[in-house]
C-alpha cells in the first residue's frame, strides 16, 4: 500500500508541477501582452499614481498643473483659451495638443525609463512628472486672445528663431470638463478642438503674392524697382482674363513695391508665369507650402496644387494666391520668418526646454535653420517692399507709430457666396526684424480691415 | 474502554522542531501585518495593527502545546506549514476585504479552538471512528440534502449556494461532508479491500469475475452521488473531489489501477454527456475556452483573474500595492491570484510549494500510520487537501473550469477554515508505526 502512496503523491506532485508552469505562463509568458488589454483597468490606476508634470510659459507663469485628490488626479488649466495648444489630458479621452506631445516627459517617463518603473514598483515612490516649458509668452497670448476675440479665426506670434509666442485659436474649449464634453465638441462644426493655427487649411489670399514676390526677386525676374504698367490692363490666359482689380481709381502706372502695396493680381500672375512652373513650384518647397511643417504638435499638410501647375492659368492665380491653394496659418507666417531673417527657414518651435521638478534640464529646443530659402538680399528688398504695403498700400492698418512695420494683407475668396477670409502677414521691426505674424480670420471680410489692426496691436504688444 | 483510553493517554512531549518552525508563520504574519499597516494606512504599525498577527502566533504555539500533549509523536512540519498558510491567508484577506476580516479572524480562533479540543478530547486511538462507518455516510448525506433543500430554497441564493444559514453564521456542509466521506470510505475500502482485490463473484458462468454485489453497489453510490451534487448544486469542483478521493483511496486500498482507470472513465463519460445535455455547463465550458470575446460579460472574472496575474509578473506589486479587487470575488475565488499580483510568481510558488509540503507530509503521515485505516483515513485527508488545491488554483490559471472550491487555510470563508483545522487535527491524531 506505501507504494501505491507513493504513486499517488508523484501524481499530486506532477499536477502541481502543471500549475506552476501555468502560472509562468501567464505571468512571465503572457503577462506583457496581458498588461496592454484593454480591460486591464491598471494602466489607469497607474496613471493616476502619475503627479503629472506642469506646463510653463517662458517666464514660468504655468499654464497647466496637477493637483492630487482622493478621486485621482485633477490637472488644472489656468488658462484656458490655450486649449487648442496645449491640448487636454483625460484618462478618458486621452491626451492631445501639447499633452499628447511631451506626454511621455510629463509622466516623468514612468512607463518607458526602466529606472523610473522600476523606482516605482521597488520603492513605490510616486512619479513627479517633468516640468515643460513653452516658448509662449502668457501676457502676448492673452493679447492675442483678446484681439481675436470672439471671431472664429488664429493668430501666431512668432520670434525670428521661429519660437512661437503667441498662438490663438477661437472657439477654444474648457480642457478640465473634456470627460463631460467631448462628445459635443467633436461632433460641433465650429471645430473646437481643432488647433486652426496648425491644421486649419485656408486659400491664402494676396498674402500668398509675399512668397510669389520673394521667388521672383530670387530668380531674377523683377526687381524691387520695376516699373509696371497693369493698372488698367488685362491678361488673358488661355482665355482667362486676369486685371489688377485692387489699384486704387487712376493708378496705373507704379513699381513693384506699390504693385504689391496695391495688392494687383495682374502684376503677380505675369511673375509666377514669367518664373514658369518648375522654378516656382521649386520655391514652394523651400518654403515648406507645399509640406508638412515640423512642429511639435500636429501640423496639416499644406498645397499649392491638388496636382502640379502645369496649367498655366492654375499658375497664373497661383501667383497672387487663389488657384487650388491650401495652407495653414502656421506656412504663412513661415513665409513671414524667412524674409524676416536672411533667407533662411527657420525650425518652428513651442518647446523651451523638458525640465525635471528640481529644475535640470532635460531636452533644449530644435531650433535652428531647415533650409536656405532666399538669398539674403532678396530677403531684405522683400521687406522693404513690405513696409512700402503698410505705408503707402493697404496694410496701413498694421501701422504702429516709432516702428518700421511691413506686411501684406489678404481678402481670400472662399467662393461659395460666403465672406472671404481675412488675413494679414506682418514683419517689426523692419530694420531689426524679431517678431512675425499672421492673423486669420474665418470668412472675416477684407483682411485690410480687420485683419491689419489685430496684427498692429499685438505687434505694438510685442515690441513694448 | 475508559480505563484503557487513559491507560495510552500519552505524556507531554516538548517538541522543539515544530516549535521554532512557528518562527516561520509568526515572522510572516507580524511582518506582514506591519507592512500592510504601513502601506495602506502610512503609519507605524501600533498594537491594534499586530492584533491580527499576535492572536494567530498565540493561536498556533496554543495549538502546538496540544499536539504536544496529545499526539507527541505526530508529523512536526503539518502545523507550521499550516500556520504559513494561514498568515498569507489571515493578511490578505485584510488586504482585500477589510470588512470581513474581523469575521474571518472569529473564524479563525473558532478553527484553531476546535482543533485544540479536538486533539485535546478525542481518544488516542481511531476505533470510535472506523467502528460505525455508515453512521458517518448518513451523516453525510443527511448534510447534502439539507444543503440541497436549505441552500436552493434560500432568498437571493445564487445557482452555486450550497450554505445553510443558522442564526448569524452559514455554514457550508459539503466541506464537512468531504472529511466524513474520509472517514466512511477508510472503513468500507478496509472492510471490502480483499474482496475488490480479488473478485469473486462469477457473472456469465465464470467469464467475468466481479466484486461482491454491496461493494459495487457501494461504489455505484458514490458515482451517482457525486454526478448528482454536480447536476443539483451546478457545480463540477465539489462533485470532482468527493469522486476523486474515493478514486484514490480505491487505488491505493486495491492496488487495481483498472479501478481507479475504469472510474476516471465513467466519471468523464456521465460529466461529458451532462456537460453536452445541461447548456449552463457548456456556456461555462466556451467561456473557458475562449474568455477573451466576451471579457468584459461573462469572461470577466477570468480575464481580470489572469490579468491580475500578469501583473504579479516575477516579483510581484508589493503588498497592498495590487488592484486584484477588480476581480469579482477575488477573497473567496481568487485569492491565488491576488497573492500572485502581490507577491509576484515567487510568492504563487511559495504557497504551491507549502501545499506540496503539506500534502508530502500528509502523505508521509499515511505511510507511517500504525495500521490500514489509519492510512487510508490519512491518505483520503491529505488528497481532499491536494485535489481542493488543484481545482481551484487550476480553475484560476485557466487550466480548468473555476469552480465554487475554497484554497484551504487562505481563502474566505469560516467553513472551509473550520473543516480544514478539523482535517488537519485528525492528520496528526493518525499515529505513527513505533
Amino acid at each position: 500500500m506505501t507504494g501505491n502512496i507513493s504513486r499517488i503523491a508523484a501524481i499530486m506532485l506532477m499536477a502541481f508541477g502543471l500549475l506552476s508552469l501555468g502560472m509562468t505562463y501567464w505571468t512571465v509568458v503572457r503577462g506583457p501582452a496581458l498588461l496592454d488589454l484593454p480591460n486591464n483597468a491598471r494602466s489607469v490606476e497607474f496613471e493616476r499614481q502619475i503627479q503629472r508634470g506642469r506646463i510653463l510659459d517662458r517666464n514660468g507663469q504655468v499654464l497647466a498643473d496637477t493637483q492630487m485628490t482622493d478621486q485621482g488626479p485633477r490637472r488644472v488649466y489656468s488658462y484656458p483659451q490655450l486649449a487648442p495648444v496645449l491640448g487636454y489630458f483625460s484618462l478618458r479621452y486621452g491626451v492631445g495638443g501639447i499633452e499628447a506631445a511631451f506626454n511621455d516627459a510629463l509622466r516623468a517617463y514612468a512607463t518607458s525609463d526602466s529606472l523610473a518603473a522600476m523606482r516605482y514598483r521597488l520603492l513605490h515612490e510616486r512619479p513627479v512628472g517633468y516640468d515643460v516649458v513653452l516658448t509662449l509668452d502668457l501676457r502676448l497670448q492673452q493679447e492675442a486672445d483678446r484681439q481675436l476675440g470672439n471671431r472664429r479665426g488664429s493668430i501666431i506670434l512668432m520670434d525670428t528663431e521661429g519660437a512661437i509666442l503667441a498662438m490663438a485659436s477661437h472657439p477654444g474649449y474648457d480642457p478640465s470638463r473634456l470627460d463631460e464634453t467631448f462628445p459635443q465638441l467633436s461632433a460641433d462644426p465650429a471645430a473646437p478642438l481643432v488647433n486652426r493655427a496648425t491644421q486649419g487649411i485656408y486659400p491664402p489670399g494676396s498674402t500668398w503674392k509675399t512668397e510669389t514676390l520673394a521667388a521672383a526677386l530670387d530668380a531674377g525676374v523683377t526687381r524691387p524697382d520695376h516699373v509696371y504698367n497693369d493698372g488698367a490692363e488685362t491678361l488673358v490666359v488661355n482665355g482667362f482674363p486676369i486685371r489688377c482689380n485692387n489699384n486704387p481709381p487712376g493708378v496705373n502706372q507704379f513699381d513693384l513695391a506699390h504693385a504689391f502695396g496695391y495688392s494687383c493680381n495682374l502684376t503677380f500672375a505675369r511673375l509666377a508665369l514669367e518664373l514658369g512652373e518648375p522654378r516656382y513650384t521649386e520655391y514652394a518647397k523651400r518654403f515648406r507650402t507645399d509640406d508638412t511643417l515640423p512642429l511639435e504638435i500636429p501640423v496639416a499638410r499644406s498645397q499649392i496644387a491638388n496636382q502640379d501647375l502645369t496649367n498655366q492659368v492654375l499658375l497664373a492665380s497661383t501667383g497672387f494666391g487663389q488657384g487650388e491653394l491650401q495652407v495653414t496659418p502656421l506656412a504663412m507666417v513661415m513665409i513671414g520668418a524667412t524674409v524676416a531673417r536672411d533667407g533662411t527657414l527657420p525650425r518652428p518651435h513651442l518647446l523651451q526646454e523638458v525640465r525635471t521638478p528640481n529644475g535640470q534640464r532635460v531636452q533644449g529646443p530644435q531650433t535652428g535653420s531647415l533650409a536656405t530659402v532666399v538669398q539674403p538680399e532678396t530677403a531684405r528688398q522683400v521687406r522693404q517692399i513690405m513696409e512700402v504695403a503698410v505705408n503707402d498700400g493697404y496694410a496701413s492698418g498694421a501701422k504702429i507709430p516709432g516702428v518700421r512695420v511691413g506686411g501684406k494683407t489678404g481678402t481670400a475668396e472662399t467662393g461659395r457666396g460666403t465672406p472671404p477670409h481675412a488675413w494679414f502677414l506682418g514683419v517689426a521691426p523692419i530694420d531689426q526684424p524679431r517678431y512675425i505674424v499672421v492673423v486669420m480670420i474665418e470668412n472675416g471680410g477684407e483682411g485690410s480691415q480687420v485683419a491689419a489692426p489685430l496684427a498692429g496691436r499685438l505687434l505694438a504688444a510685442a515690441l513694448k | 474502554m475508559a480505563t484503557r483510553t487513559l491507560a495510552t493517554r500519552p505524556t507531554f512531549t516538548f517538541r522543539p522542531r515544530e516549535l521554532l518552525l512557528l518562527l516561520f508563520p509568526a515572522a510572516l504574519a507580524l511582518g506582514s501585518f506591519a507592512l500592510l499597516t504601513v502601506v495602506l494606512h502610512d503609519r507605524w504599525p501600533g498594537a491594534e495593527d499586530l492584533r491580527p498577527a499576535f492572536g494567530l502566533v498565540a493561536g498556533l504555539v496554543l495549538a502546538h502545546l496540544a499536539v504536544s500533549a496529545r499526539a507527541p509523536r505526530a508529523d512536526p512540519y503539518l502545523l507550521p506549514i499550516v500556520g504559513c498558510l494561514q498568515a498569507l491567508g489571515l493578511v490578505m484577506t485584510y488586504r482585500l476585504a477589510p470588512a470581513l476580516a474581523a469575521r474571518q479572524f472569529n473564524w479563525l480562533l473558532l478553527g484553531l479552538g476546535a482543533f485544540i479540543v479536538m486533539l485535546l478530547v478525542l481518544p488516542a486511538d481511531l476505533r470510535w471512528l472506523r467502528r460505525y462507518p455508515y453512521f458517518w455516510a448518513i451523516t453525510g448525506i443527511v448534510l447534502l440534502v439539507i444543503t440541497f433543500v436549505a441552500g436552493r430554497a434560500g432568498a437571493g441564493a445564487g445557482p452555486n449556494a450550497s450554505s445553510v444559514g443558522i442564526g448569524p453564521f452559514s455554514f457550508q456542509p459539503p466541506e464537512l461532508v468531504r472529511i466524513l466521506l474520509v472517514i466512511f470510505l477508510a472503513a468500507f475500502l478496509e472492510r471490502w479491500r480483499d474482496q475488490l482485490r480479488n473478485p469473486s463473484y462469477s457473472l456469465a458462468w465464470g467469464a467475468l469475475r466481479i466484486p461482491q454485489p454491496q461493494a459495487v453497489f457501494g461504489m455505484l453510490a458514490l458515482w451517482g452521488l457525486s454526478m448528482l451534487f454536480f447536476i443539483v448544486q451546478r457545480d463540477l469542483g465539489p462533485a470532482l473531489i468527493y469522486y476523486g478521493v474515493f478514486l484514490v483511496m480505491l487505488y491505493v486500498a486495491t492496488g487495481r489501477a483498472r479501478y481507479a482507470l475504469a472510474g476516471l472513465g465513467l466519471f468523464a463519460a456521465s460529466a461529458f454527456v451532462v456537460g453536452r445535455t445541461l447548456s449552463y455547463v457548456r456556456t461555462r465550458f466556451d467561456i473557458l475556452l475562449d474568455p477573451w470575446s466576451v471579457a468584459n460579460d461573462q469572461g470577466y472574472q477570468i480575464v481580470q483573474g489572469l490579468i491580475s496575474l500578469a501583473s504579479g509578473g516575477l516579483l510581484g506589486q508589493g503588498l497592498g500595492y495590487g488592484y486584484a479587487n477588480y476581480i469579482p470575488a477575488v477573497h473567496t475565488d481568487y485569492i491565488f491570484n491576488a497573492i500572485v499580483e502581490e507577491w509576484g510568481l515567487m510568492g504563487g510558488l511559495a504557497v504551491l510549494g507549502l501545499f506540496v509540503l503539506f500534502i508530502g507530509r500528509g502523505y508521509r503521515v499515511a505511510t507511517l500510520a500504525r495500521e490500514e485505516y489509519g492510512q487510508l483515513l490519512a491518505l483520503g485527508l491529505t488528497t481532499v487537501i491536494a485535489l481542493q488545491t488543484l481545482i481551484i488554483i487550476g480553475g484560476n490559471l485557466k487550466l480548468l473550469p473555476l469552480t465554487g472550491v475554497t484554497l484551504s487555510f487562505v481563502s474566505y470563508g469560516g467553513s472551509s477554515l473550520l473543516t480544514s483545522y478539523l482535517l488537519l487535527a485528525l492528520l496528526l491524531k493518525i499515529e505513527p508505526r513505533r
